[in-house]
């Protein structure tokens, strides 16, 4: 039977590309492995770990949403595991899957207190955009 | 005896301010939405500074948001978002 699983992917650009586009198509191939029907799968952000995971200072988070059996998850624990490029992963079952809006709020990218910290995370989206629009 | 007293004022005022650090001490807490474990700075706000989970009096959560709580801090530390010391 299928269920609706969350899956927070921790990698890291081993192959050390500017694009990260090969690191979501690795991941993807990991759940097409299980035949998840995956729903969403993006960037959630890059940021310094906590604790170095595998010799590793930073980390970059992919977030999904899939649906797969539950007996497959092992799989991809397994799978993850065997990958080089994955340093960890969390996976949950939901309920059933959130809607992106309903993500957004819960990760807390809608701030309590706007004033000062919005500001500072437009200017590093500007800047992240301008970098972006340079490197096309 | 003057002293004393002196110490109990201060262990109060102490305590008052102890309790200050994440606001009400008492009831649920039903603006603090839902509790999730990539809410970091959300998180941060009910642990100590070593990392540590705040006590549900000084978080004021019922059990049930403090089992939240627990899990989501859990699960935030496990993917390397938090701290498990420091």
């Amino acid at each position: 039977m299928n269920q609706p699983y969350e899956v927070m992917f921790v990698v890291y650009n081993k192959d050390g590309q500017k694009n990260h586009g090969y690191l979501e198509e690795h991941l993807r191939g990991l759940l097409a492995r299980i035949d998840a029907n995956v729903v969403r799968i993006n960037r959630w952000d890059e940021r310094q770990l906590a604790y170095e995971i595998k010799g590793q200072k930073e980390g970059i988070f992919y977030l999904a949403y899939f649906e797969a059996d539950g007996e497959k998850i092992a799989q991809l624990r397994r799978d993850s595991g065997l990958s080089e490029y994955v340093l960890r992963l969390l996976v949950l079952r939901l309920d059933r899957i959130p809607t992106e809006e309903e993500v957004r709020a819960q990760s807390g990218a809608i701030e309590e207190e706007p004033p000062v910290e919005s500001t500072e995370v437009r200017s590093v989206l500007a800047v992240d955009q301008a970098l972006e629009a340079k490197e096309e | 005896m003057v002293r004393k007293k002196s110490r109990i004022a201060e262990a109060r005022a102490r305590q008052r301010r102890y309790r200050k650090v994440v606001g009400r001490a008492r009831g649920t807490r039903s603006d603090i939405g839902l509790i999730d474990y990539k809410d970091v700075n959300k998180l941060l706000k009910f642990c100590s500074q070593q990392g540590k989970l705040l006590s549900r009096k000084r978080t004021g959560f019922t059990a049930k948001q403090q089992r939240e709580l627990k899990r989501a801090v859990k699960y935030s530390r496990f993917v390397g978002l938090m701290a498990y010391t420091g």
